[in-house]
């Protein structure tokens, strides 16, 4: 351990001191220059050339603190997310700059498509059918709790905060307050699958937590764009705020505002904001979320076709295909982690022989998924906004995790788990990460002339990380604490099975 | 619209690329010769490229730099790690003449001729201007085509040997390609008008500065190799980050990444213990990824409008390598027997002559730094000479003096 920590602090400093000199000596890049011909063309911009130096000090960086984490019992993405925050623009600008961070998208896609498969390769058709009135009950009674309790917490603290100014008006509080609630339901199914990955955990708790989260996350997709939109008519003048001016009438799926971190999509409802109808609104999702299943039955097939035909050169394919998707998905305005999910799901359970190699293959590849996704998710952490609204973001977060506590409990017993995987359920629900950073940010846009904007949004990017910071830490402990150790399997309980047969 | 038919084309090609048919064709010669060399990549590039369907804009491409600096990198890494000092030690004696022969006839001949032919057709006469086109140029001319299966039509033991020169000569000559290559790229720099100037001094501190840096991380990576242990997903993990920090400080130090990463490398090739070998073999394995990749690209970034002096050029390259290489090939093996059977003077002639991949790379890397119109003809110029000069062995098969069995395909091989 002291020798691993000395050796992790010399490879850590050496790396940052030559990525800071690096930058010292960059060569300058002109606005325009002049080729052999005597034409000119634009030279690229120098955050644009420092990118690669910022992707190798993350993958490297967030390798070796992901180590020392999981030396001192923490889950590695812990030790991801944190060196994110360390060396991300808003604590040590010198290193990764915030324009470098869009160049990243291109390794976002990749992560996305390729968590969306795993997850999809976890979620056992079998599994669902059988606990389906589980998962249905968790989910519904989560959303609607912390809809309820966030939403009330929200509107009567929200004139307490300094901050957050001209939130006079109890119907402009009630839909902030709400707005904030929705996002107080995300959470995020990449740091689920990151943590049962580095478990090798595939138990009840396992399964469960990850059918709930990325049910949740696919509701979510619809209730934000529902809420948001009347939200935004209601308390924006005129109903037409500064989004929808741009004649924004689109309700494309975004990938993270085009940065994408969690593998987390919304849609970008806040650009409807008060001009469409509810029905517009809910059709395109529809017609979104229907095209990206579609999408993903179609990809798995193409996938299942080239596994059983030719079955060669599988990183290639997997690469390739994660990026086909993340471009396919970008022309088609289709959200990846649904069709990779389904892609992933169809092939696992349809001809799960053939795919388990596809699955390693896509295992591999993971480590440095994980290391790159999740630290760029903690550079775009803003450690100011904690700093500043630290302790209003505790007091929402701490009321969060209650709820969650409580509902997933009481979904839990509703549903008859077992006592066991009811009691640390809620673990599992606390980590946010991309999806509501991109939330946050379509608040921000939504409400931008209005003088509460720049506060709520503060608020939340302060409650985000913190979530992010104690999110898979307590579900390494609840996994653990819950019977979950490295490798676990446990048989999935069937829909008759009580809480008594559990304990039994 | 645009969109959707560049899906159809791909879902299309993704298909017929698949398809058991379309595998067997690789035993028709010219087939073969299309999708070793990694045109038929290049042929998809080019169709869902701006100069196709345009699915893939040239501004994404650009915008994704670093990334695809990532692949060259890597390249540079992976021909970094056969510098092992006891493999060196062993192929420069048997093959040190032919490196010798090669480097330094075709610097010479290939570099003199690109020099004159890039001088007429940009009428630039200052070194500032013409060190990078000729530097790319001649450093692509260098060694030829590792790759020997496909040229291997009997078993003798003289074919056998006359293969394993070529592939560690070309693995050799390629090691000075990259160190060539990275010197001159490194030379120019832009000035504040945007103009090509020479400023040694910057010059020089900037290769000074990519070295120690390169064999600085090369001791790093070492370091990070202990802790990564023999699991593969960690050292996977540690030669990505190495090759992307090595490749994305000299891209932004304005240097080659290329040479930066094969000098890293090189340090841990020559420092690391069996663990790392073994998971050589692993890495290996994504040679086939980023070949696929860097053809791929080649063809989105080509400017398919050349005019008449890039056609001239590429056209001058050809006639060159098929006039000189199997002479320098000969000149640098003189104590190789005379071939007594077709098949072995094919091997003679064809083997030397084809075009070695990191001509691509070098290419690829140059309008990836700066994506001018000229850069990208210089592109399509490599592109050109490179399919030409591959389809040297087929017609030399149609030659009666040539004439020889048919092609052995892969799956016979391995049967």
């Amino acid at each position: 351990m002291k020798g691993m920590l000395r050796d992790a602090t010399v490879i850590l400093a050496s790396l940052l001191l030559l990525a800071i000199a690096g930058h010292q000596l960059t060569v300058s890049s002109g606005e325009q220059a002049v080729d052999q011909l005597g034409q000119a063309f634009a030279p690229h911009s120098s955050g644009l050339m420092a990118t690669g130096t910022g992707f190798g000090i993350l993958l490297l960086g967030s390798w070796l603190v992901g180590r020392i984490a999981a030396a001192v019992k923490l889950p590695k993405i812990t030790g991801y997310l944190l060196f994110g925050i360390i060396i991300g623009p808003s604590t040590a600008p010198v290193i990764i700059r915030e324009d470098q961070l869009q160049y990243l998208k291109l390794v976002n896609d990749l992560a996305i498509a390729l968590i969306a498969l795993t997850a999809g390769s976890e979620i056992q058709i079998d599994f669902v059918r059988k606990t389906l009135s589980t998962i249905a009950s968790v989910m519904l009674f989560q959303v609607l709790g912390i809809l309820l309790v966030i939403a009330v917490a929200a509107y009567f603290l929200l004139p307490f905060i300094p901050s957050i100014e001209g939130l006079d008006s109890s119907s402009h509080r009630f839909w902030v307050g709400l707005v904030l609630a929705t996002i107080a339901t995300a959470s995020s199914p990449a740091v689920v699958i990151a943590i049962l990955t580095d478990l090798k955990s595939r138990s009840t708790m396992a399964q469960v937590s990850l059918a709930v989260t990325v049910s949740k996350d696919l509701i979510l997709v619809i209730l934000f764009a529902v809420i948001i939109t009347l939200a935004g008519a209601a308390v924006l003048s005129g109903g037409a705020g500064p989004a929808a001016e741009d004649g924004g009438a689109t309700t494309e799926l975004v990938a993270d505002g085009g940065h994408g971190d969690s593998g987390d999509e919304v849609p970008d409802a806040s650009h409807d904001g008060g001009e469409h109808g509810d029905g517009d609104v809910t059709m395109k999702l529809v017609i979104e979320l229907g095209g990206s299943l579609i999408a993903g039955l179609i990809v798995g097939l193409i996938m299942a076709l080239y596994l059983h035909r030719l079955n060669a050169h599988l990183p290639i394919f997997v690469v390739f295909s994660c990026f086909a998707i993340a471009l396919i998905c970008e022309s088609l305005h289709l959200e990846p982690l649904i069709v990779a999910l389904i892609a992933g799901m169809l092939m696992k359970n349809l001809w799960r022989q053939q795919s388990e190699v596809l699955f390693d293959t896509v295992e591999e590849l993971s480590l440095p998924v994980y290391c790159v996704f999740f630290s760029v998710a903690g550079c775009k952490a803003d450690v100011m906004s904690l700093v500043t609204l630290g302790h209003w973001a505790v007091l929402l977060g701490a009321i969060r995790c209650a709820t969650i506590w409580g509902t997933a409990k009481v979904g839990g017993k509703v549903a008859g788990l077992d006592p066991r995987t009811s009691k640390w359920l809620w673990t599992a629900f606390v980590s946010q990460a991309g999806v509501s950073l991109v939330l946050a940010t379509r608040v921000k846009d939504t409400f931008a002339d209005e003088v509460f904007a720049d506060g709520i949004y503060n608020l939340l990017l302060a409650s985000i990380v913190l979530n992010e910071i104690c999110g898979p830490m307590l579900f390494k402990i609840g996994l653990i604490r819950a019977g979950d150790g490295e490798g676990s399997s446990q048989e999935p309980p069937t829909s008759g099975e009580t809480a008594a047969d559990g304990e039994a | 619209m645009e969109t959707f038919l560049a899906i159809l084309v791909l879902m299309t090609l993704a298909l017929v690329a698949t398809s058991p048919r379309f595998y067997r064709m690789r035993r028709i010669p010219a087939v073969s010769v299309l999708m070793t060399g990694g045109w038929l990549a290049i042929a998809a590039g080019i169709a869902i490229g701006p100069e196709g369907v345009a699915l893939i804009p040239r501004e994404a491409l650009l915008n994704a730099t670093p990334l695809l600096m990532m692949a060259l990198g890597w390249i540079g890494f992976v021909i970094g790690l056969q510098a092992r000092r006891e493999v060196l030690a062993n192929v420069i004696r048997d093959v040190g003449r032919l490196v010798a022969a090669d480097v330094l006839t075709s610097l010479l001949i290939f570099g003199g001729v690109s020099w004159l032919l890039v001088w007429l057709w940009t009428d630039r006469t200052s070194l500032a201007w013409l060190a990078g086109p000729v530097g790319l140029l001649s450093a692509a001319s260098l060694g030829w085509s590792m790759e020997t299966r496909s040229l291997l039509r009997d078993r003798s033991s003289r074919s056998q040997h006359v293969a394993l020169l070529l592939r560690a000569g070309g693995t050799l000559v390629s090691i000075f390609a990259i160190m060539w290559f990275g010197v001159l790229y490194d030379l120019p720099s832009r000035g504040a008008d945007g103009a090509l100037v020479l400023d040694w001094s910057q010059s020089a501190s900037r290769f000074g500065i990519t070295v120690v840096m390169s064999i600085l991380m090369g001791l790093l990576g070492q370091l990070a190799f202990r802790h990564a242990g023999r699991e593969r997903e960690q050292q996977l993990v540690v030669s990505l980050g190495l090759v992307v920090f090595v490749a994305g400080l000299a891209t932004e130090l304005g240097a080659s990444p290329m040479l930066a990463s094969m000098l890293t490398g090189v340090v841990i090739a020559n420092l690391s213990g069996k663990e790392f070998q073994r998971f050589e073999r692993f890495i290996i394995e994504a040679e086939h990824v980023v070949a696929v990749l860097l053809a791929l690209l080649a063809g989105l970034l080509m400017e398919l409008n050349i005019g008449t002096w890039a056609l001239v050029l590429a056209l001058a390259l050809v006639v060159l390598r098929v006039l000189a290489k199997p002479l320098i090939f000969r000149i640098g093996t003189p104590k190789l027997e005379e071939a007594s059977g077709l098949e072995a003077r094919q091997l003679d002639v064809a083997g030397p002559v084809r075009q070695n991949p990191l001509a691509l790379a070098f290419a690829v890397g140059f309008v990836l730094a700066e994506g001018s119109q000229f850069n990208r003809q210089l592109l399509t110029v490599v592109i050109i000479s490179g399919v030409v000069v591959d389809f040297v062995p087929v017609v030399l098969s149609l030659i009666p003096r040539f004439r020889q069995l048919p092609a052995s395909t892969p799956t016979e091989e391995v049967a």
